[in-house]
């Protein structure tokens, strides 16, 4: 379990976060959601140590962050994480070795899945060919976790219908997953969990079927209550 | 270890055109130099031994051959510029090898960071690849120089040929002085010092890149206090004066002490930024 | 048994818990004669896939299904739908009810008598058997 707790950024003056804290279980999708600017890839990033945080703690399984837990916890940014002047399956390979957890029979099969071409340049690929390679990247390795950041920003319809698939599939299947997107309505039937922030706290924290079951109300529906408010 | 040597191959490799390309401008040019030089002192001879005229480059005190040396000490400017070109181009590359993973659409350092090895293996692979670079800079050149002479004594006539020491080659040219200092005392601390500015520099980047807006401030701030620490010690404790306080040895001693906490300091900054405040 | 084209319909009403909208659609499956007693239907991870739902939504929905003694499974084979007459049989009134509810309720403000009501039912289902007609050969 990915534990983030009371978790505080400020930019100089400005208070990003003011005191977040929330779960990522294994084996559950988990969405934070927010408006722009919340400070929703901020926790990400926060949670994967590419940034500080001016107070508060984040454990997973129980322990700090730190170089060890790279191999436990995979992070897929909005942006391609490889340099451009590399071929895709220079980028695999540079996973492979870098990587000990790193699977080459998931990214083959996923390259095939997304229809990548392992011979074109990272820095040559259209926005929605970028972001299905950096899928590649982050679920071929055997993870425990996977935080995603805006995994269907800029993305064309059937390109976003191709990773959504990723959702309903086993590559999946016992991760915790913690994204955030703001696509949320066509994204809810897919996530068990979602985090609304707002002002850097967390608003409500609740199941998905579980509000279904017990008030009727869709995550979107949630969502105006608490923002509106 | 290993990740580290796969970490400096990466950015070896990375710089492989560019370092090409530096390699090359030197031969292209020093060689192109020294041709040109050579005939020119050629014709003057020419001149002299056909027509008795005398010019800058052949006078009556002269022994009427050409040496190596001279070819270059009268083409300099050109063996400079080459020099200057890549010391430039790897003083910018200072900078640019930390910014260029941060630049663009594919910012690469977030990769770096998350990569399950100590962070400080980041830094180390970079300086050590910088320092790569340096050294096969250094050895092309010498090698080049060494190149030069072949062709030079392909191109000019035996009976021409005066005679070229290794020192007066180094000699020939303001750069080389420098950058190959003859002495071993003089070696290790011109490319010592090189190497903690490297340090210095480096950190100072990290520092800009962990702080943002106030961060560039703190860098700069950062590179002159160590530059600083490192020049004013050596006026204070009077090492131009002819009375002072301490010996020579001693003032030497001391300042290699500070050059090295300098450096010790930059390094442990650097890691500590990296693990702990750098921020993407 | 192919399934791909056929399952993949559902539009998800995000209202309502989704485990129930999938039971709720092999319910609507069963009683339109597109899945027969006794047939294999995919596993847990492959409905998830098919359906383009969480796994666990899908796992969900198998345990209801199960509960519900709508679906049978054996040790490791693949779980069919029941072939109980009876459950097959109050799946297809339970269906039948609770769209009649809705019809009802939608009808309510409108003033008209029981047999006035199912006169206009008659009339329209015959209406659309013939339309239907031709085809009705193909659809099973």
């Amino acid at each position: 379990m990915i534990e983030v707790i009371e978790a505080r950024k400020r930019y100089w003056r400005r208070s990003i976060l003011q005191g977040a804290s929330f779960t990522v279980e294994k084996g559950t999708v988990t969405c934070l959601i927010g408006l722009n600017g919340a400070g929703k890839s901020t926790l990400l990033k926060a949670i994967m140590g590419l940034t500080p945080l001016t107070s508060g703690r984040i454990l997973v399984d129980g322990e700090p962050i730190g170089p060890a837990m790279y191999e436990r916890v995979s992070f897929i940014p909005d942006h391609l994480t490889l340099p451009p002047s590399m071929k895709l399956w220079e980028g695999l390979r540079f996973m492979a070795e870098f990587y000990a957890n790193w699977n080459a029979e998931k990214a083959a099969e996923l390259m095939t899945f997304f229809r990548l071409s392992a011979s074109d340049r990272i820095g040559n690929l259209s926005k929605g060919t970028a972001a299905k390679f950096n899928l590649v990247t982050g679920l071929a390795l055997d993870t425990e976790y996977v935080l995603m950041d805006e995994p269907f920003s800029g993305i064309d319809m059937f390109s976003r219908e191709m990773i959504a698939d990723v959702f309903a599939s086993d590559l999946i299947e016992g991760r915790g997953v913690l994204l955030t997107t703001h696509e949320i309505g066509e994204m809810e039937h897919l996530i068990d969990k979602a985090v609304l922030l707002s002002d850097g706290v967390v608003v409500r924290e609740f199941n998905c079927e579980a509000m279904r079951v017990a008030e009727g109300k869709s995550v979107v529906d949630v969502m105006r209550e608490a923002y509106r408010a | 270890m290993n990740r580290y040597l796969k970490l400096v191959h990466m950015e070896i490799h990375r710089f492989r055109y560019i370092l090409a390309a530096l390699l090359g401008l030197v031969a292209v040019v020093q060689w192109g130099a020294l041709v040109w030089s050579a005939r020119r002192m050629d014709a003057a001879l020419d001149e002299v031994e056909k027509f008795g005229r005398y010019t800058m480059y052949i006078n009556e005190l002269s022994d009427r051959k050409i040496s190596y040396a001279e070819a270059i000490y009268n083409a300099q400017q050109l063996y400079i510029l080459s020099v200057l070109a890549v010391i430039g181009t790897l003083c910018a590359y200072l900078l640019f090898v930390w910014y260029r993973d941060w630049l663009g659409r594919s910012t690469f350092i977030y990769r770096l960071l998350m990569l399950p090895s100590a962070r400080s293996s980041i830094y180390l692979s970079k300086l050590t690849a910088i320092v790569v670079f340096i050294i096969a800079s250094l050895a092309f050149q010498a090698l080049s120089l060494a190149i030069g002479g072949v062709i030079f004594e392909v191109l000019i006539r035996g009976d021409r040929q005066g005679e070229s020491y290794f020192v007066d080659i180094v000699n020939a040219t303001l750069v080389l002085q420098y950058l190959m200092p003859l002495r071993l005392g003089d070696f290790a601390l011109n490319y010592g010092l090189g190497i903690v500015a490297v340090l210095v520099v480096f950190t100072g980047i990290l520092i800009e890149r962990s702080y943002r807006w106030t961060g560039i401030a703190y860098a700069v701030g950062y590179v002159l206090i160590c530059a600083a620490a490192i020049v004013i010690p050596i006026n204070v404790m009077g090492m131009y004066r002819t009375s002072s306080y301490l010996y020579t040895a001693e003032i030497v001693g001391i300042e290699l002490a500070i050059i090295l906490f300098v450096a010790a300091v930059s390094i442990w900054l650097g890691f500590r930024l990296l693990r702990r405040k750098i921020s993407v | 048994m192919k399934f791909d084209e056929t399952w993949t319909e559902l539009a998800y009403n995000n209202r309502d818990p989704v485990y129930l909208q999938v039971v709720r659609h092999f319910k609507e499956r069963i009683a339109a004669g597109k899945l027969e007693a006794g047939q294999a239907i995919p596993s847990r991870r492959e409905l998830g896939s098919l359906l383009r739902i969480n796994p666990n939504t899908a796992q969900r929905a198998y345990k209801e299904m199960e509960e519900q003694k709508l679906i049978t499974t054996e040790g490791n084979s693949p779980s069919r739908i029941t072939t109980n007459a009876d459950i097959l049989r109050s799946i297809r009134s339970e269906l039948l009810e609770s769209a009649i509810d809705v019809f009802l309720t939608s009808v309510k403000s409108i003033e008209i008598s029981a047999d006035e009501l199912s006169e206009l039912v008659k009339r329209k289902f015959e209406q659309r058997q013939d339309k239907r007609g031709p085809e009705k050969e193909g659809s099973a």
